[in-house]
């Protein structure tokens, strides 16, 4: 009788920890994904336009156009600032001048308010380039490039408790679908992937 | 919640240890210097190694996908000088690219020789980034595209394997400023100022 209250004892404790155990593992869970979930939209945003930066440009649009310009060749000495201001008028008609230099002999490359303009001083072809920021790309891959120490503080806490997320999440469930049943293999599906692109990839092993 | 609260409030202020420290060390070294031509610090770059300097020029290119590098030129446009934001700046932007700026920072110096060529060429094989290869001082958006492929980057080291085997010294040098500041010194506008690109969004100063 007494070695079965004994026993009856042990599981009540462990049942009263697992309980705790679970009520506040859910509450971190929640309340991390609640706070967190900003942060996860901007990462995985950002994430997958850094992913295909090769591909384009996530944080401007780039427009490019080819011009024609009449009466050359010009010399330097010609291209005073009026002189390129009227040209720029009349060939890029609605773009604002900033500035000029010329990068060669025979070409001048001309500032304006969202870009510039290449011409070659010799044979006339141009080309006008403008640049747009891209919107919400813009922004999130600007906070993705960590721009401020206290942003990299912040993202640092982010990193961490997206450790706790992935640690907290998979003891939500009880049950067939939880980490002793559907839970373990899916869990074993997502850590066997990356393994294997170790495997093919960083160690070369087949 | 609380209890959630109270954690991220303790780990922000024990991150942020330290950081005052290091502001008033930064402060300190903030003495006043005069603004000189990019053309007058590649020529005397040995005067100038990590000292902090206050350099002049026009603004050529942004790079546009990171912000992270830009390049300002001198009265000679063939003298380009890149520069990095520091932490506290973060990124350039685009709208920087024509103006006359005054950039106030460290300047870097990174010696590239045959040791440093090997360990490039072997990072470069294992797709590393490197900060050797940001070099497209010209402005062309084709060659910032292509300094992610691999054969751009191998022609990149074989010319500095070039630079290296030409020079007496037996290696080459990069030169660029790591910017705590800077601000726009001069925009050229047009006759009719509200129709200026000159606006008061453009004349933002970084810091």
């Amino acid at each position: 009788m007494s070695e079965d209250l004994t026993i009856f004892g042990h599981f009540f404790i462990i049942h009263f920890f697992a309980m705790k155990f679970r009520k506040l593992n859910r509450a971190l869970h929640r309340d991390l994904g609640y706070i967190f979930f900003a942060m996860t939209v901007i990462y995985g945003l950002s994430g997958i336009a850094l992913n295909h930066i090769n591909d384009w440009n996530p944080n401007y649009v780039i427009k490019t156009k080819e011009i024609q310009i009449q009466n050359t060749p010009f010399n330097h000495d010609q291209l005073t600032r009026e002189k390129v201001i009227t040209l720029l008028n009349e060939y890029a008609s609605g773009e604002k001048y900033k500035n000029h230099y010329f990068p060669s002999d025979d070409k001048i490359k001309i500032f304006i308010k969202d870009g510039s303009v290449i011409i070659n001083t010799q044979t006339g072809s141009g080309m006008i380039e403008t640049s747009k920021r891209r919107a919400i790309f813009h922004q999130v891959n600007y906070l993705h490039y960590n721009p401020q120490k206290w942003w990299t503080i912040f993202s640092d806490i982010y990193a961490a408790s997206l450790i706790i997320l992935a640690i907290t999440g998979l003891f939500i469930l009880k049950g067939k679908n939880g980490i002793t049943g559907r839970g373990a293999w899916l869990t074993i599906l997502g850590i066997l992937i990356p393994v294997f692109f170790l495997l093919f990839y960083y160690w070369k092993l087949f | 919640m609380k209890k959630v609260l109270t954690l991220l409030l303790i780990a922000v202020v024990l991150f942020s240890c330290g950081t005052k420290k290091q502001k008033e060390n930064q402060e300190t070294t903030t003495n006043k210097l005069t603004a000189i031509s990019v053309d007058k610090i590649l020529s005397n770059t040995s005067d100038y190694v990590n000292k902090e300097v206050m350099v002049e020029g026009l603004v050529n290119h942004v790079c546009s996908h990171s912000g992270k590098r830009m390049f300002v030129l001198g009265e000679n446009p063939d003298n380009a000088l890149k520069i990095t934001p520091n932490s506290k700046i973060g990124i350039f932007e685009k709208k920087l690219e024509g103006n006359i700026v005054i950039i106030k920072g460290v300047l870097k110096e990174l010696i590239i020789d045959d040791e440093y060529v090997a360990q490039l060429e072997q990072e470069t094989a294992e797709n590393m980034d490197h900060e050797a290869l940001h070099d497209h001082s010209d402005g062309d958006h084709k060659e910032e595209e292509e300094a992610a492929v691999d054969s751009s980057r191998i022609k990149q080291i074989e010319q500095m394997k070039a630079d290296i085997a030409e020079s007496e010294k037996g290696f080459v040098a990069q030169y660029w400023i790591e910017a705590s500041k800077v601000e726009i010194k001069e925009c050229e506008q047009e006759e009719a100022k509200s129709d200026s690109c000159c606006d008061e969004e453009n004349k933002e100063e970084t810091h």
